[in-house]
């Protein structure tokens, strides 16, 4: 039995999914935001603790860019575009 | 210290502003609205770049949106957050996180407009009076925006 052409192509797109180099967000460090806020939006955005959103907030603030998610490119897109919705400069690069 | 959000006890913010302090929001979210919808070349941090691949960047930037496009939805935001601050009471969840992001794009925009290019920026002392007045309304957004995140919190204290 044959497969149809958009089982196919599913199929492909998983076998993509899994063998690409996943996404990884970074937030650079920026003059402007609040410590807080920074913090505040890691929380709303990806569901952190307020202790690990803290961190990765710090680390921001200190080295200038803190990775803080990684995914498949659509999750890593949807990430970037919340959080330039808040105002955050964040950028996306695949690994690898 | 006076507040100019509290948390309710049904989760809701409440907006302590006084009237004159909600005409003076109003007018300058109304402001602000006009030099960005008048385009600016400072305003790449209102909307920063998507990848670090300068090329990927630059195939993104052929598909998206238009900045045009960008900034009628930046500026819509800003009319929604006007009309919130000035004749709401109080605010649900969603209108609420709607002000955080405006007031954070605001203060972005005034930080443009100051060139701010670090923590412990200062004005010069022989700073024009224009240039001071944006400083004092980029750290009156600052504090909206502080307070705000402090009422959003709901391990916060709610009013009595």
């Amino acid at each position: 039995m044959s497969e149809s052409p958009s089982g196919v192509l599913e199929r492909e797109e998983a076998i993509e999914a899994l063998t690409d180099p996943p996404w990884t967000v970074t937030v650079w460090n920026d003059p402007v935001n609040l410590m807080t806020y920074v913090t505040f939006v890691l929380q709303k955005v990806f569901g952190y603790s307020k202790e690990k959103a803290t961190r990765l907030m710090l680390q921001v603030h200190h080295e200038g860019r803190s990775v803080v998610a990684h995914g498949t490119k659509d999750e890593a897109e949807g990430y970037v575009s919340k959080l330039h919705s808040y105002g955050l400069w964040a950028t996306i690069q695949q690994d690898g | 210290m006076r507040q100019p959000f509290r948390r309710t006890r049904a989760d809701k913010i409440r907006n302590k502003l006084t009237a004159e302090e909600r005409a003076v929001i109003a007018q300058i979210f109304s402001d602000s609205s006009d030099l960005i919808m008048g385009g600016s070349e400072r305003l790449w941090r209102l909307f920063p770049p998507r990848y670090n691949d300068p090329a990927r960047q630059a195939a993104y930037e052929l598909e998206k949106e238009t900045t045009a496009e960008e900034r009628v939805e930046l500026v819509t935001n800003f009319v929604l957050c006007r009309t919130l601050l000035v004749d709401s009471d109080l605010f649900d969840e969603k209108e609420a996180d709607l002000l955080l992001r405006s007031l954070s794009k605001l203060r972005l925009f005034f930080a443009s407009l100051l060139e701010i290019d670090a923590d412990d920026f200062e004005l010069p002392h022989d700073a024009p009076a224009e240039v001071r007045l944006t400083f004092d309304i980029y750290n009156y957004t600052g504090w909206l925006l502080m307070h705000l995140i402090e009422a959003m919190d709901p391990t916060q204290a709610t009013e009595q």
